[in-house]
């Protein structure tokens, strides 16, 4: 049951709402979800020409990224036409709500499957792994030697998985030289200096953005969050829109710091995984590497055996497999 | 359509160490502010008035009148005095004020041919001119204008576009006269 409102109450409703209205258009939020749409193509279509997205899945992407603009587009037309400001307040929080959902489930998508695995291969080609500090998932195979938190001199707290990727962001960018170098290329800065500086709060703003990220989803578990209380609403409402297009330029302007990575990073086209017992053996032995121990050429000695002959008798029994 | 924007700027007296870390909680929820890169972020859509707040100290209002955005600063600095206790401030000032309007012209009177030409050898020659920004600084002094065109509807080919003019002074008269002046100048070049 949504509380009766005066009419000096509704003027003054309507009058937020235009404020609202007006700063969204003022800061291009239209114009800010085309181009998030836009960029996050480029990633996923160059991701399907590496074999190393499935189109279906690209699909799925573009699709996530467009509902972020259709949502976006539609909250703003009921802006502009909202008549019934005492319907429209309750109805714009629930839009804004599911927008940021939509945004956030969008960048964890791009998150896991593109991002991460540009820096890696980025890392790999450049050798940034060991000189700096040990990875997360999916980075720990070339792990050492130090912590995020010894990197960042703050051995006694722990960074919180959701904040990885956006810290060792940073950290590369403003500590290493080739990185900073292709941020100024990237963003068209004239100095490294400028470049390491807006690197920096550019780095800094995906961490803010990760942490209302989390802000929103610790509050909106809250049943409190969807009191009918007016201001509660208002509230929300005012906090979430006044941040939107803040997180919206982020991510584009990730996106596109991404696609200048992946010119970078030397990525190969993708080999598709075989499904079964040979796909399992690829993966390991892809993963054993080529070291100065005897023992680690034996084995993949014996697994490049065992697939050779899984792909010539797949019924091969088990305990056959790694015979001579 | 035309706006005007006054940035209004306080900031803390000399030796004044604050951090503002410290009431990022009071910041919330008396403010609805929230850390964004180096300042904390928060718009009051009731009176239009975008807010920040430096990790210096400084406060930064924008807004369409100078007398809001000069209360708004002592309402985030009564905050800010509840949280931390007393800490001196210096009175509001007026850093800048922003114009814009609307305007038609043919793109040729903001970009010479010579520089359009350079730029279409090197990298391409459908590319064509989106926006464009002049910086002016006074020497060894901090004032500075700006002015810039933008071309929020691109249209290939044409030559009388819209175009958004903005100029960004450190007084209201500076900053009118200056876009009063270009408007009629390129407008009547164009005609």
């Amino acid at each position: 049951m949504k509380p009766t409102q005066s009419d000096g109450q509704l003027a003054d409703e309507s009058s937020f709402l235009h404020g609202v209205q007006d700063y969204l258009e003022r800061k291009q939020t239209t114009k800010l979800t085309e181009e998030l749409v836009e960029s996050g193509k480029e990633l996923t279509t160059a991701f399907v020409s590496l074999q190393r997205l499935d189109p279906s899945v690209a699909d799925q992407y573009a699709e996530r990224l467009l509902s972020c603009q259709r949502r976006t587009e539609n909250m703003l037309n009921q802006l502009k036409t909202s008549i019934d400001v005492n319907r429209w307040l309750f109805s714009l929080h629930d839009q804004i709500l599911a927008l940021f959902l939509a945004v956030y489930s969008a960048y964890e998508c791009f998150h896991k499957t593109i991002l991460e695995r540009i820096l890696y291969a980025y890392f790999r080609k450049h050798n940034l792994v060991s000189e700096h500090f040990m990875l997360p998932e999916p980075f720990q195979e070339l792990a050492r030697p130090m912590s995020i938190e010894e990197a960042l001199g703050t051995e006694t707290k722990t960074v919180h998985s959701c904040y990885e990727f956006p810290v060792i962001l940073r950290f590369l960018l403003t500590s290493s030289e080739p990185m900073t170098e292709l941020y100024r290329i990237a963003t068209k800065l004239s100095t490294i200096e400028e470049s390491k500086q807006r690197a920096a709060a550019f780095a800094d703003n995906l961490i803010h953005s990760t942490v209302i990220r989390n802000r929103i989803a610790h509050m909106s578990e809250r049943a409190s969050y969807y009191s009918a209380e007016e201001p509660t609403v208002r509230r929300n409402l005012q906090e979430l829109a006044a941040l939107l297009p803040l997180v919206l330029e982020t991510l584009v302007d990730l996106f596109l710091f991404f696609s200048k990575l992946l010119e970078e990073a030397g990525l190969q086209i993708g080999t598709r995984k075989r499904p079964g017992k040979v796909g399992l053996l690829e993966c390991i032995y892809g993963r054993l590497g080529k070291g100065d121990l005897r023992e680690v050429d034996d084995v993949r000695r014996l697994v490049a055996l065992a697939i050779s002959k899984l792909r010539d008798r797949p019924e091969t029994p088990n305990e056959q497999l790694f015979v001579s | 359509m035309k706006r005007t924007v006054y940035t209004v700027e306080r900031a803390p007296r000399d030796q004044v160490k604050i951090d503002i870390d410290q009431v990022r909680g009071a910041l919330r929820t008396s403010l609805l502010m929230t850390a964004w890169g180096d300042h904390y972020y928060g718009v009051d859509f009731d009176k239009g008035l975008e807010s920040r707040i430096f990790l210096d100290g400084r406060i930064e209002v924008r807004g369409e009148a100078e007398d809001p955005c000069k209360a708004k600063t002592e309402e985030i600095l009564e905050v800010l005095r509840e949280a931390l206790g007393t800490i001196s401030y210096e009175d509001p000032v007026t850093k800048n004020v922003r114009f814009e309007d609307e305007i038609r012209t043919d793109i040729a009177c903001v970009v010479p041919d010579e520089i359009l030409t350079i730029v279409r050898e090197r990298l391409s020659h459908s590319c064509d001119v989106k926006d464009v920004s002049f910086s002016f600084r006074k020497t060894k002094q901090v004032d500075e204008v700006t002015i810039s065109f933008e071309r929020p509807a691109y249209r290939e080919g044409s030559t009388e576009v819209p175009l958004r003019l903005i100029v960004v002074a450190p007084t209201k008269e500076i900053s009118g006269q200056i876009l009063e002046d270009i408007r009629n100048k390129l407008e009547t070049n164009t005609k």
